[in-house]
């Protein structure tokens, strides 16, 4: 009689996953939602912007039509990190077959930290492609 | 009813069969994509190359060299960009329209190649193909394969996953 192969646990994918998308430097960028600890309106604050923790230049928004900004609390391995990103910010599940793991050359050579993959996401005026992050990888400000 | 085989006929017939009195010679071809990144003319394999794109949106992602565009979407699938003449050292000439991206593989990579404008799809006989000529710029020569005779110009063949691997290096 054959020996029988051992069990093994299978990790179960899920089929969906809920993301937050937000505005940045002209960029579209999401986060896992589990990541998210907060959202409020922008007030007086030193919050650094997700462009400047990125390392990629704000674009320059026309002085009379600014975005509006947020500020993004981020749970972060050293405590909360709190980001200020641009409108729209929404909450949006989606399938996993509209997540993409970056591409190889394109990973081999991208010197960003916190990159991990990119959304195909339906935005109200059309679809577009974000760039998926984690918080875990950014330097850490203490605010 | 005329039963004998009228000119027409033959003329057909020798279209589409051959003819039988000459006998065909197999010589070995390569079906090589022809393209220019400025005034110059290169070709990848047609093997390497599985699509020629028209020119379409870049999603620039930030970190990346700026040989590397970005990312595009490929009918539900998600691939980089280059900009072949940033890794040639050419400089790509915009042209309204004739602009394409071949999207190529090798080497277990794929990813898309900007290129100015495509030419040609072309059997070329392999005997027609010389080897890189010893004066050739030196930032061709790493992924160089071969040259040959098109339209009354030279061609520079490359190894697309030779150039992929270095650059996925960082060598290009």
């Amino acid at each position: 009689m054959k020996p029988m192969r051992p069990l093994v646990e299978t990790d179960v994918v899920a089929t969906v996953i809920d993301l937050v998308f937000f505005s940045t430097g002209g960029l579209v960028c999401a986060v896992e939602s589990a990541k998210v600890q907060g959202l409020r309106k922008i007030e007086e604050s030193p919050a650094p912007s997700m462009a400047t923790l990125l390392h990629f230049p704000e674009r320059a928004e026309p002085a009379n039509h600014p975005p509006r900004q947020w500020l993004l609390r981020l749970a972060h391995p050293n405590g909360t990190l709190t980001v200020r990103v641009d409108d729209p910010v929404l909450h949006e599940r989606i399938p996993a077959t509209a997540l993409y793991p970056l591409p190889p050359l394109l990973e081999a050579r991208l010197v960003l930290p916190g990159v991990r993959g990119l959304a195909r996401w339906r935005k109200p005026d059309g679809e577009t492609l974000a760039i998926i992050l984690d918080p875990n990888a950014f330097k850490w400000v203490c605010m | 009813m005329n039963s004998e085989r009228d000119a027409l006929t033959e003329i057909l017939a020798w279209r589409r069969h051959g003819d039988p009195n000459i006998s065909a010679v197999e010589a070995p071809v390569v079906k090589m994509v022809v393209f220019a990144v400025g005034d110059t003319l290169f070709a990848f394999p047609g093997a390497s190359v599985t699509e020629i794109l028209p020119m379409t949106t870049i999603y620039w992602v930030p970190g990346c060299p700026s040989s590397l565009e970005g990312v595009i979407n490929v009918r539900g699938d998600v691939t980089s960009v280059i900009r072949l003449g940033d890794l040639l050292g050419v400089e790509h000439v915009t042209e309204d329209g004739r602009t394409a991206i071949l999207l190529g593989h090798g080497n277990a990579m794929c990813s898309g190649l900007r290129v100015d404008r495509v030419l040609d799809v072309l059997d070329v006989l392999e005997e027609r193909i010389q080897p890189p000529l010893s004066t050739l710029p030196e930032r061709f020569q790493p992924w160089a394969t071969g040259m040959f005779a098109y339209q009354g110009r030279s061609v520079l063949a490359l190894d697309l996953g030779r150039l992929f691997q270095d650059y996925r290096a960082g060598l290009a």
